[in-house]
């Protein structure tokens, strides 16, 4: 007859909870990647990120729990503490991103469908000035870019020569397109 | 359908990212803001240092300079509906 040995009150079990959350808490900072691969679903990326983060912080406070709370089952106090320490970091940084990334004003008074936008007089890359009217064709464009004077251009500076930016300039274009772009860069 | 871009960049700034991205369209200084005020489009203190820029717009203009598409993004990673875009483009005669 074999010997009954005193039984363990419960079974020891490993404590994946904290490295699960570490783990989601990754995927979720790395998954600011996608943005740079021009695939649609841009928006649902968004929110993938913060549903990540929060699970990583719900994962990260079960790890905890388990391991304080039924030590003689888990045991790895210091180890979730640490892990759990990790991967609220990761998820403040995810935080950050996700909220800075969305800080701007609303563009409630912005030039809407329908309306005329404001005129504009601005320089563009070779130092000439060029107003709206010339882009859209009313008026012609400033003759150092045009297609026949193209020709190297130099700066002081010993910049490469400029290319074209005036394309198609025989006849005016259907439509022009308006990109505002936070620059800087 | 001529795209043109427009930010607080200099035209020497402005150069060497169409040098290297290869761009071939106006990218035109607003180095002021003053044409991203007047579209009300300014983001005071959002760049680098507390400076002024634009927040990010994109407005496709008819030959009469009438707006017939927007896209304001709300988050700065994401990138424009290119596709949405050229169907509005295609439908100006």
């Amino acid at each position: 007859m074999p010997e009954l040995t005193d039984q363990q009150p419960s079974p020891r079990q490993r404590n994946w909870a904290p490295w699960i959350a570490v783990l989601l808490a990754l995927a979720a900072i790395l998954s600011n990647a996608g943005f740079f691969v021009a695939l649609p679903g841009q928006r649902a990326l968004a929110w993938l990120g913060v549903v990540l983060a929060i699970a990583a912080i719900v994962c990260a406070v079960i790890g905890v729990m388990r391991a304080f709370r039924q030590p003689q089952i888990y045991g790895g106090k210091v180890s979730s503490a640490i892990l759990g320490i990790v991967s609220l970091l990761i998820c403040g940084l995810v935080a950050v991103t996700s909220i800075g990334s969305r800080a701007m004003p609303a563009a409630t008074n912005a030039p809407q469908v329908g309306q005329k936008v404001p005129d504009f007089t601005l320089a563009d890359t070779t130092g000439n000035k060029v107003s709206l009217n010339q882009l859209l064709g009313k008026a012609d464009l400033p003759v150092s870019a045009s297609a026949s004077n193209t020709a190297a251009q130099t700066t002081p500076g010993g910049l490469s020569p400029t290319t074209a930016i005036y394309t198609n300039t025989a006849t005016p274009p259907k439509a022009v397109l308006l990109v505002f772009y936070r620059g800087y860069w | 359908m001529r795209p043109v871009a427009i930010s607080v960049d200099t035209p020497e700034v402005s150069r060497d990212l169409a040098k290297k991205a290869g761009y071939t369209f106006p990218i035109l200084s607003d180095p002021q803001a003053e044409t991203i005020r007047r579209y009300n489009l300014l983001h005071k203190g959002g760049g680098p240092e507390g400076s002024d820029i634009a927040r990010p717009a994109e407005f496709l203009v008819d030959s009469s300079g009438t707006v017939r598409w927007t896209n304001f993004t709300e988050d700065i990673r994401i990138r424009a509906k290119a596709d949405e875009m050229l169907a509005a483009a295609r439908e100006l005669k």
